[in-house]
């Protein structure tokens, strides 16, 4: 028997050992590819209009933004009158103040760019968005789940999309009283600013459902996002703004094909990567491939907030330690500027000195941002 | 007659008879005289006789009419005995009652009861024996006999199918069908049948041959002795069959091949096959000479298996304690099959052991099982059951991460019974169940299942002549389930079944003429998704796809017709319809634009069983051998094929939630032709065989998908499929040694299978309307299958696969969108993955092999992928936190070292 558990055991540590992903860098594919990818939509209800304009990159460059600039974007009725002439923000945003949908009417976005080809969509039919009804959290072993309910009483909206921001307050591992400088060591004058900061992330997953197989239009447990256990986006406090538009069933059939094409594959059963066949169309030159699928919708939002004390056992750890520097080698340790002093001390048997850390354990800014968002408490 | 009475104790007879039976000439001879006859009738109605005689004595005509058979009479005072084979002795030997002279007795008795000669069957189980087949007749025989009968297993009963039965002179070859049954024509005479199956020792049969006859003859498994190398000049099958593309594997060829988690598996051998392929390590099914998946017919003793996989296809659905051997057609399919055009894969049960009970266990890794087997009424009615279930959920946690929380089980149930009524009927009944359960860490829960039953009569009408009625009834079904959010909790069902009669007559014409016909008919039923609410809360609107029905016929006949000695010639023509049935809504679709549900112009409501459209044409069967030699022979074929159901997937992999889908107005039956040559040529005494296949294959109307197709719960699913031609050709080189310590194949494939869709109206191009390989093109394959016997009781296996990678779309560029970068497809199929290769090592050690002890283990120790390759299974770029990344996925991405352990109780 005694064989046996040797032979297990050897078994468990082979397969313990599985690992099935790894890193695939593609033959270097040459096709001249830079199509034309478009973004936004047309807000049919309170807020500004805006485009983003960029160009396909191939796999292996480097910088994968590439904006389209010095383009012309306008929005047009269906009789063809100009209804709004969106201005270049620079770095391919086109962006207009708010404009006077009528919901009875069919809008088209055209496009020309500077080497002159002229882009046009079909024609969209604004939607009105219900607003989001709650956006809570449920906190398990895994972490933290955001979810969204909605619901439409007249059974019209169908069809969703969601994204979001979150912004995390965060404080650094240590509040530094001192700074090094000049080879002597002077009292900070706000030792708060390099330690409590806030940090800011959109979504960057397409968040789509839909109710059409419902018989009423309700959306429950709608997963936004998902936070793993420790992280330090919710060591201080973290805030979640969702953003809610109902968009057309053909936009989220585009949508939902993009979403498989890239962020739904490495499974078992993979379904074949598709191509994208988007509502803006190439005018002078037919069948050329562009990227995007415009709608026209109103915008609901919803804020929440959860704070580190609503989840115990959170445990987030910052790795960070300090170390003890004898007041004749502050400059070597703080010269560089890599470690930054904290504060004075004394250790029992090593006299007094200067403690000290790596400057990431000290300086938040290195993260985030000092300046307090409007919004938070 | 007219009776002389010259002395009136010795009467004197003078008669004509022509072909009259013993009886009618014993009426006449007891009417002219005082003698009383007894006989057994049985014995003597197949004995015919002629005879002219004039004023002979009763003993004088006795001795012409059985002077060349073995009837024996004997004469005791007015009493006359007629016996088969031995004589009655009306005088007692004179030493009869002399103590210790019984054993001359019964040497004597012995002697004479080899000589017999019956309607009825004989055993024979002796080499050297001389069996008499047929009735003597005391006339000069000329002219061809006809000897049938079954080939069984001495030990187990079982019949043997696919023993090849041959003579010399003229050469002549038959194989047993899938009853061990055999009907050989020969020429009157003393001749030597021989006979060879794989898995069996070679034997041969002396034969007088009288008139037509019964011959049953027991063969012995062949037990592989190390100073023992038979060598036989004999085994040429390969050679001398007409047949081409044809693949048999036996179990214990099956068992010897390492598999990954040390269970034997039908369907992984069959991978290693020449022409053979499939997508990746774990899916469903296989595909053979570019056909796809689902263009293989799966009969598991006539029942058609829908999805021969558990466990995303690590499993095959097949217990190989109750396989007994497996045979692919994927060139020279047999008239009597249709309905998928890439190949037939036969499996074949084992019979229940008609002899005794005996029990065998196996326990692996994952999976164990149990197998029973005996006599419900000795030599007539036997069964065997065979169980496996899984423990598997321990191993999933090893799973690449996004499935370590997943659940998976299955298990599954074959029930075999065979009765013999008499010796002319026989009943077949086979029952099938699995199931399976998995969860791939989601809140979703998939369960599959096959349930077959199938029932077949075999009747003969004589030698020549018998047929084999079945009827069958198959189902596959899927569901899906959540219930994890309230108000979307669903539950997704579908299901395919169909139930199916066939009625096949085997007519032995002659010696050169071996013809078989029939009919055929399935009925199909699908259930291709009904959606319903899960729970009370649920807010899921029941959404049900109207059934669709089917009825598919076939008519079929196909001769073996072996025009010389050298060249023989298989010849089958099948004529198949296909009727789809109502109820159901069909839609017609504008002309000339593609099909899509805006240019639905009308729809049409057919009721219950009105046929809504009908599909029909032959098929043709046709192969040609030509021998160049004994050992060397070429054969051509041409063969074409309809198919009326098919899968609708749109994944790489056929999953187990696929849907299958009927012909309709909309969408058409897939056809499909091969032309194929072949050069067979063996060496060192048929010992190793090698042999050369090229292929040509036309598909038409192949369904692919649109991209991004809706293909479940869709209404209309026919705009989502696009009609597809196809080509495919390739080469299979094969070298096999199939004895000898050291055996087993090699083998090298170059194939290609290329789909071409540039019908404008269908409104997607793809590929620009440019040829391009499926998914499962995979141009080169090489595997090594071997096996060395060191001793009785060890034995290493040793494997090694190679294969191109197959065909994936890799992103031609990349955009950003909803804040990540993203991937951006074009062309199909235009790169490929990273090649494949792996070896597998395994040492099977079979316990001590006394003969009579109650129960015999044995181990299989072994590790699959040994050089730890990491073996793409596919390649996939996923955005991540806003960018883009390549992985390649392998689903074993180590050597994975296995334990099995079987018992066999007695």
């Amino acid at each position: 028997m005694k064989h046996w558990n040797k032979i297990l055991l050897i078994l468990l540590l082979t397969l313990t050992f599985f690992r099935c992903k790894d890193r695939y860098d593609p033959p270097v594919i040459s096709a001249p590819n830079s199509f034309l990818v478009v973004e936004g939509f047309i807000n049919a209800g309170d807020g500004p209009t805006s485009f983003h304009l960029t160009r396909t990159a191939k796999l292996d460059d480097t910088s994968h933004i590439r904006p389209e600039s010095s383009a012309i974007v306008t929005v047009e009725n269906e009789a063809g009158t100009e209804v709004s002439h969106l201005s270049d923000k620079g770095n391919g945003e086109y962006s207009s103040d708010q404009l006077n949908i009528n919901p009875a009417e069919k809008y088209l976005v055209r496009i020309r760019t500077n080497e002159g080809k002229e882009y046009v969509s079909d024609l969209l039919v604004a939607r009105s968005t219900p607003k989001i009804d709650s956006v809570y959290w449920r906190y398990d072993n895994d972490g933290l789940k955001i979810y969204a309910n909605t619901h439409d009483p007249s059974n019209n909206s169908r069809y969703y999309k969601w994204n979001y921001s979150e912004t995390w307050e965060f404080h650094s591992a240590f509040i530094s009283s001192l700074i090094y400088e000049n080879g002597r060591l002077i009292p900070r004058p706000v030792p708060s600013l390099t330690y409590t900061c806030w940090q800011s992330l959109a979504s960057t997953s397409i968040i789509i459902n839909n109710t059409a197989g419902l018989s009423g239009d309700v959306v429950n447990l709608q997963p936004i996002n998902f936070i793993p256990r420790g992280s330090d986006k919710v060591s201080v406090k973290y805030s979640i703004l969702v953003t809610q538009q109902t968009i057309t069933k053909e936009a989220y059939q585009y949508l939902l094909k993009m979403k498989k094409n890239s962020e739904e594959l490495g499974t078992i059963f993979d379904p074949q990567p598709s191509e994208l066949k988007g509502n803006i169309h190439c005018v002078t030159v037919p069948n050329e491939l562009v990227v995007g699928y415009l709608y026209s919708s109103s915008v609901k939002q919803k804020r929440i907030f959860v704070s580190n004390i609503e989840l115990p056992d959170w445990n987030y750890f910052s790795g960070c330690t300090s170390i003890f520097v004898p007041p004749d080698s502050l400059e070597f340790y703080f010269g560089p500027k890599v470690f930054w002093p904290i504060e004075y001390v004394n250790v029992p048997g090593r006299g007094d000195g200067v403690s000290g850390a790596v400057r990431g354990c000290i300086d938040c800014t290195m993260f985030g941002t000092n300046i307090k968002p409007s919004f938070w408490p | 007659m007219v009776v002389v009475g010259q002395d009136s104790r010795e009467p004197l007879f003078t008669g004509n008879y022509q072909d009259v039976k013993l009886e009618k000439l014993v009426v006449e001879l007891e009417s002219g005289s005082a003698y009383h006859f007894y006989f057994d009738s049985t014995d003597m109605d197949s004995l015919k006789i002629t005879i002219n005689f004039q004023h002979l004595s009763i003993a004088k005509i006795l001795d012409l009419v059985f002077e060349k058979t073995d009837f024996k009479y004997s004469i005791d005072a007015n009493n006359i005995f007629i016996t088969k084979g031995k004589e009655i002795k009306t005088i007692l030997p004179p030493d009869y009652f002399v103590f210790g002279r019984k054993a001359d007795t019964k040497n004597e008795i012995a002697v004479n009861r080899t000589v017999s000669a019956s309607k009825g069957v004989q055993e024979a189980s002796l080499e050297n024996k001389l069996y008499n087949i047929g009735i003597k007749t005391n006339q000069s025989p000329k002219g061809n006999a006809n000897i049938a009968g079954y080939i069984k297993d001495v030990v187990t009963g079982e019949p043997v199918a696919g023993a090849a039965i041959f003579i010399e002179k003229p050469r002549t070859t038959v194989q047993t069908d899938q009853f061990g049954y055999y009907s050989i024509s020969v020429p009157i005479g003393r001749q030597t049948l021989f006979i060879q199956s794989m898995g069996k020792r070679d034997t041969r049969r002396q034969v007088m041959v009288y008139s037509d006859g019964k011959l049953n003859i027991d063969v012995q498994d062949q037990v592989i002795s190390l100073k023992e190398v038979v060598i036989s000049s004999k085994k040429a099958a390969n050679i001398n069959s007409v047949q081409m593309g044809v693949e048999k594997l036996s179990i214990k060829t099956i068992k010897q091949v390492p598999t990954v988690f040390g269970e034997a598996d039908v369907l992984r051998v069959v991978l290693t096959l020449p022409g053979v392929k499939s997508v990746g390590e774990s899916s469903t099914g296989f595909n053979v000479r570019g056909g796809a998946a689902d263009q293989n017919l799966i009969l598991f003793n006539d029942a058609t298996i829908y999805n021969p996989s558990h466990f995303f296809g690590f499993f095959s659905a097949f217990n190989p304690e109750v396989v007994k051997s497996v045979e692919l057609y994927k060139s020279s399919v047999p008239a009597q099959y249709g309905g998928r055009l890439a190949s037939v894969l036969e499996i074949n049960s084992r019979e229940g052991n008609k002899k005794k009970f005996s029990a065998t266990a196996g326990i692996g890794l994952l999976t164990s099982r149990l197998t029973i087997e005996g006599p419900i009424v000795n030599d007539k009615t036997s069964f065997i059951i065979g169980a496996r279930t899984t423990y598997a959920n321990w191993m999933l946690q090893f799973l690449p991460e996004q499935y370590r929380k997943s659940k998976a089980s299955f298990y599954d149930v074959n029930l075999i019974l065979n009765h013999q009524i008499n010796k002319n009927n026989s009943l077949y009944l086979t029952g099938y169940l699995s199931k399976d359960h998995f969860n791939l860490n989601s809140d979703t829960t998939y369960s599959y299942g096959n349930n077959n039953l199938s029932l077949k009569w075999k009747h003969v009408y004589n030698n020549k002549l018998y047929h084999a009625l079945t009827l069958g009834y198959d189902k596959y079904q899927y569901d899906l389930s959540s219930t994890f959010n309230p108000v979307n909790s669903f539950r997704l069902t579908f299901d395919v079944s169909q139930v199916s009669t066939k009625l096949h007559y085997n007519y032995f014409l002659n010696s050169k003429h071996n013809i078989d016909f029939g009919l055929d008919a399935v009925r199909y039923k699908l259930n291709p998704g009904n959606y319903e609410p899960n729970q009370s809360q649920s807010l899921v609107m029941p959404n049900t796809v109207a059934p669709e029905q089917g009825l598919e016929t076939a008519g079929f006949i196909g001769d073996q017709y072996t025009i010389t000695e050298k060249l023989s010639l298989n010849a089958g023509l099948r004529y198949s319809m296909f009727n789809a049935l109502g109820p159901q809504t069909i839609y017609s679709y504008a002309p000339g634009v593609p099909k899509d549900s805006s240019t639905i112009v009308d729809s049409t409501v057919y009721s219950k069983n009105k046929v809504i459209n009908t599909y029909r044409g032959p098929e043709y069967r046709i192969s040609l051998r030509y021998a160049l030699s004994d050992n060397f022979s070429i054969k051509a074929g041409y063969n074409s094929l309809r198919q009326y159901i098919q899968v609708i997937s749109n994944t790489a992999a056929i999953t187990p939630v696929d849907i299958w889908k009927l012909s309709d107005p909309n969408i058409r039956p897939q056809y499909g032709e091969q032309y194929s040559l072949g050069l067979y040529k063996n060496f060192k005494s048929n010992t190793i065989e090698t042999s050369v296949e090229v292929y040509y294959k036309n598909l038409r109307d192949y369904a692919d998908y649109k991209s991004g197709a809706q293909l479940i719960l869709n209404h209309h699913i026919e705009t989502e499929i696009i009609n597809t031609k196809g080509k495919a050709y390739g080469i299979e080189l094969m070298i096999k040694k199939l004895t000898g310590k050291v055996n087993g194949w090699i083998s090298y494939t170059y194939s290609r299978i290329l789909l071409k869709m540039d019908d404008p109206n269908s409104g997607e191009i793809i590929n620009e309307g440019k040829y391009y390989p499926a998914n499962y093109d995979i141009p080169h394959a090489a595997t090594l299958v071997s096996n060395y016997k060191f001793s009785h009781r060890y034995s290493i296996s040793f494997n090694a696969t190679y294969n191109t990678g197959r065909p994936i779309t890799l992103p031609i560029a990349t955009y950003v969108y909803g804040g990540s970068q993203r991937a951006l497809y074009s062309d199909r199929n235009a790169y490929r993955i990273p090649d494949y290769f792996r070896i597998d090592l395994s040492l099977n050690v079979e316990g001590n092999h006394k003969v009579k002890q109650k129960f015999h283990t044995s181990w299989t120790f072994g590790v699959y992928n040994l050089t730890s390759r990491r073996n793409p299974y596919s390649v996939f770029f996923i955005s991540e936190n806003g960018v883009v990344n390549g992985y390649r996925f392998s689903i074993f991405g180590n050597a994975i070292p296995f334990i099995n352990f079987n018992i066999r109780f007695n």
